[in-house]
């Protein structure tokens, strides 16, 4: 055997021996932060989610998104929806070796508290620092303002930080004893207990992560020992990876053209599923002529409907209302039951709309309204596109304006400067109905791009407090469904589509799972590699 | 006046232009359209976490009692914390620039090694098929965009030939220690060539694509000033006196038509670091010209004036330096 045959096997061997277990994961957006009481988009929950724990995790082994046990192995609550007591399991290490107790779970939630960033919007205010306590080593009790129906379910965001070790790594800070209470440490490292332990962290390009061998679930053959999540940017680029093999997976953030060739390709699978996203444009009822009810219905009648979820979305199921029908599928609601509430799809009906406008006193013509979307965004430009045209047949024009993302989310911000109407996307952020209702369409969460409508209705508002206060789950659910039926009928956005999650790997990765959760489809260590 | 004198005075003139750059891009930092709070924290945000991300930054003081704290923060080197990476643009900025000066220092290298003997022998072998064939890739490679380029070579010269690595500064099983940043002098200092080779290799098609563009416009460039040179009277006393023509060429005729170019190389430096964005894009090149189009897009305004910065501050060295080669290059410039 000559050199070069030597060398070329010897190269073999070495690619062979470097893929064994590895995993490289495509990614179009950076790792912004690894910490986890700062993470809000979805490659920093990736990130986090491997590398941490959370108290409660949604169930996706058995397909379901609804919150079960992890950290936490069981919890009790009591009679008045305010007091809540969880038991931690034990044996769970952190990657330093010590064991994760109650008092890491207090420091973590008061962390998240004190910073005030990424997930802490779900506790402010619900929850005082001195009100979640540990009880004993294994038990927490966190004692609530107020009742809140879907607080097991934000449980899913609390990520267990190593007390110990943050406190050995503080540097002076704000917070008084506590000095940054960690940030600088966690900007570049991690204090998990979950399967995978940071390796490399550059946050533009590369995260690379190792198993933990001492994980609490255990190890089994096959599965991923080592992830390179890698940023590219670039989509060709990402196609060439993947078909190359030298990317095992690629994120979900791609066109529906991509998908569709990448179908096509040979080793590779195309993973397609309804999302727990709503895409959704939204009217402004605050402003005339919008303000008027029967000039919404008239523009939700003139969309056609048909055609956005065929050729736009290339497949999409038509949503029904604000909440992602698989967000209610996982509280074991179906169809008939969201019809019973007038929970039901928008149609077009061209002459009917004629009608409407022409009972809110509207002349063809004498309406101009204007369409925001936000720039590069492709799928919602085809919308305006579609709308105007519609929206032309019943004499109302309609002008499309691209504006940056910063710009859309300034102009959310104040009265005067929301749109008329707003095309965008909305992802479930915790496994609960209440997300998309309550933080949609209560006027306390008035101010964002989620609440481009700014809808207030005095008997929905009292209807989404009575829900989040009930603690009979199925009370609770009849509230949720009761209220989203009355938003319906009252038009604030045109509800279009719940859009396909598409997710693209090669076919020897096996475990992959999307249950509509943000993020957690992509934990490395329900993957396993069938080489 | 001499050459310290020279330096002294211009380092002197570049301040005001340097502090009327960051007031320039300060202000426009904080008044491009864009709530970067709300954006930063997502759309759920309270108004609590709102109002105190607000006063943690800053943002409830007046424009000048912000910029005087900026300056004085400045001159200890902080840039303040970005709003997207959630830690100091300083410690951003050490990760992000040597990957760009690395990618542009070799696509300057490139431009010249490739772009000068095309150049010359299009002007030596003047309307000869070497020429036509020369001309006809510089005009290509002005005229084609870097991105598609870019994505050309990494589909036909990585992924279908396996030639070179399809995006990335370095091999995922390759460590260095790093020291200055700058992946190739890293390995060079370690003593590990297997890892210089390969950064280099890494290098090639992303410095390769980004300097296309300079090394079609240095060819036509130093062709036309070549030509312009070798029909001067010198050259045909030199040619008279029976001096060999490689000499005429690289002694006397090279040297005069270099100052143009030196100047384009020159403003080339600052252009390449705005232009390396697509590029950086495309190969997944960790470098400072896509970040700050990230931070534009955020409204991250700490990083954006950072960004700015260092580029107006890399044009001003970059300057500095052409006038300096200028003096080696052409006896007759005075430093006065």
């Amino acid at each position: 055997m000559g050199l070069r045959q030597r060398l070329v096997a010897l190269g073999i061997v070495l690619g062979i021996a470097f893929a064994q277990g590895s995993f490289t994961y495509l990614e179009g957006q950076e790792i912004s932060t690894i910490d986890p009481a700062k993470h809000t988009d979805e490659s920093s929950l990736h990130a986090v989610i491997n590398m941490y724990d959370p108290l409660v995790y949604p169930r996706i082994r058995e397909g379901l998104m609804e919150p079960g046990p992890h950290v936490a192995e069981s919890w009790t609550s009591s009679s008045n929806g305010r007091t809540f007591t969880f038991k931690i399991r034990r044996g769970i290490l952190f990657h330093d070796g010590s064991e994760l107790t109650a008092d890491d779970v207090v420091f973590s939630l008061q962390r998240m508290l004190a910073l005030k960033k990424g997930f802490s919007w779900l506790w402010l205010g619900l929850l005082d620092p001195g009100n979640v306590r540990a009880v004993d080593r294994y038990t927490v009790v966190f004692q609530l303002n107020e009742p809140f129906a879907p607080f097991v379910s934000t449980l899913t965001q609390l990520f267990i930080v190593n007390k110990k070790l943050v406190m050995a790594n503080l540097k002076p800070g704000p917070y008084g004893a506590l000095g940054d209470y960690g940030e600088a440490f966690l900007a570049n490292a991690e204090a998990g207990s979950g399967p995978y332990q940071l390796v490399r962290y550059e946050r533009s390009t590369l995260l690379e992560m190792q198993r933990f061998p001492r994980y609490w679930g255990g190890w089994k053959p096959k599965q991923v020992e080592r992830v390179y999540y890698r940023v590219v940017k670039e989509e060709a680029t990402m196609r060439t990876l993947l078909a190359s093999g030298q990317a095992d997976m690629i994120d979900q953030w791609r066109t529906p053209q991509t998908y569709e060739a990448l179908k096509r390709t040979p080793g590779i699978v195309v993973d397609e599923k309804p999302s727990a996203q709503l895409f959704h444009v939204q009217m402004n009822t605050q402003r005339p002529p919008l303000n008027d009810v029967r000039v919404r219905r008239a523009i939700a009648l003139a969309f056609d409907y048909n055609t956005a979820l065929r050729q736009i979305f290339l497949g999409a199921v038509q949503a029904r209302g604000p909440v992602p029908l698989i967000a209610w599928q996982a509280y074991g609601v179906k169809l008939e039951d969201l019809d019973k509430y007038g929970i039901v799809a928008y149609r077009q009906d061209l002459e009917a709309a004629r009608k409407e406008l022409a009972a809110a006193g509207i002349r063809p013509g004498q309406v101009t309204l204007t369409y925001v979307y936000p720039e590069g965004g492709n799928i919602q430009r085809q919308v305006g596109l579609l709308l105007q045209s519609n929206l032309n047949q019943i004499g109302v024009r309609l002008n499309l304006q691209e504006l940056p993302w910063a710009r859309i989310v300034e102009m959310a911000a104040s009265p005067e400067s929301t749109p008329d109407m707003a095309a965008i996307y909305d992802t479930l952020k915790y496994p609960h109905p209440d997300s998309h209702t309550y933080g949609m369409y209560h006027p306390s969460a008035w101010g964002s791009y989620r609440t481009i409508s700014r809808y207030s209705s005095g008997v929905v508002t009292a209807l989404l407090e009575r829900a989040r206060r009930s603690t009979d789950p199925k009370e609770q659910l009849e509230l949720y469904l009761r209220a989203t039926g009355l938003i319906v009928k009252d038009y604030p956005s045109v509800y279009i589509a719940n859009p396909l999650h598409r997710i693209a790997f090669r076919d020897d990765v096996k475990g992959y799972r999307y249950v509509g959760l943000l993020g957690y489809d992509v934990a490395f260590y329900d993957f396993t590699i069938e080489r | 006046m001499d050459l310290a004198g020279f330096l002294i005075r211009r380092f002197i003139e570049a301040i005001p232009t340097f502090f009327g750059l960051l007031v320039l891009i300060f202000l426009i930092a904080r008044v491009m359209p864009g709530d970067p709070i709300r954006l930063a924290l997502g759309p759920e945000a309270t108004q609590a976490q709102i109002e105190a991300f607000r006063r943690e930054l800053g943002l409830d003081l007046p424009l000048w009692l912000q910029f005087a704290t900026y300056l004085q923060n400045l001159s200890r080197g902080d840039f303040g914390i970005s709003l997207r990476t959630h830690r100091s643009v300083s410690e951003d900025l050490r990760e992000l620039v040597p990957a760009t000066l690395e990618l542009v220092g070799s696509a300057l290298l490139l431009s010249v090694v490739f772009g000068l003997p095309a150049g010359i022998l299009s002007a030596i072998y003047r309307n000869s098929w070497i020429d036509a064939s020369a001309r006809l890739a510089a005009v290509s490679g002005v005229a084609l965009p870097r991105f598609w380029v870019g994505i050309l070579l990494q589909i036909f010269l990585a992924y279908r030939l396996g030639l070179f690595p399809i995006i990335g500064r370095s091999d995922l099983g390759v460590s260095v220690s790093q020291l200055t940043g700058f992946r190739t002098v890293d390995a060079l200092l370690a003593g590990n060539m297997p890892a210089f080779l390969d950064a280099v290799w890494h290098l090639a098609l992303p410095a390769f694509t980004l300097a296309l563009p300079t090394i079609a416009q240095v060819a036509r460039l130093v062709r036309a000033s070549m030509i312009e040179v070798l029909g001067q009277p010198y050259i045909l006393v030199h040619r008279a006196y029976g001096l060999p023509p490689r000499r005429i060429v690289y002694r006397f005729a090279l040297r005069n038509s270099l100052t143009s170019t030196l100047t384009l190389i020159g403003l080339s430096f600052g252009a390449l670091i705005e232009n390396a964005f697509l590029v950086e894009v495309v190969f997944s090149w960790p470098g400072i010209s896509a970040y700050g189009a990230q931070a534009v897009l955020a409204k991250d305004f700490n990083a954006v004036v950072a960004v700015t910065l260092v580029i107006g501050l890399a044009f001003l060295v970059a300057n500095l330096i052409v006038d300096l080669l200028y003096g080696l290059l052409d006896p007759r410039v005075r430093y006065d």
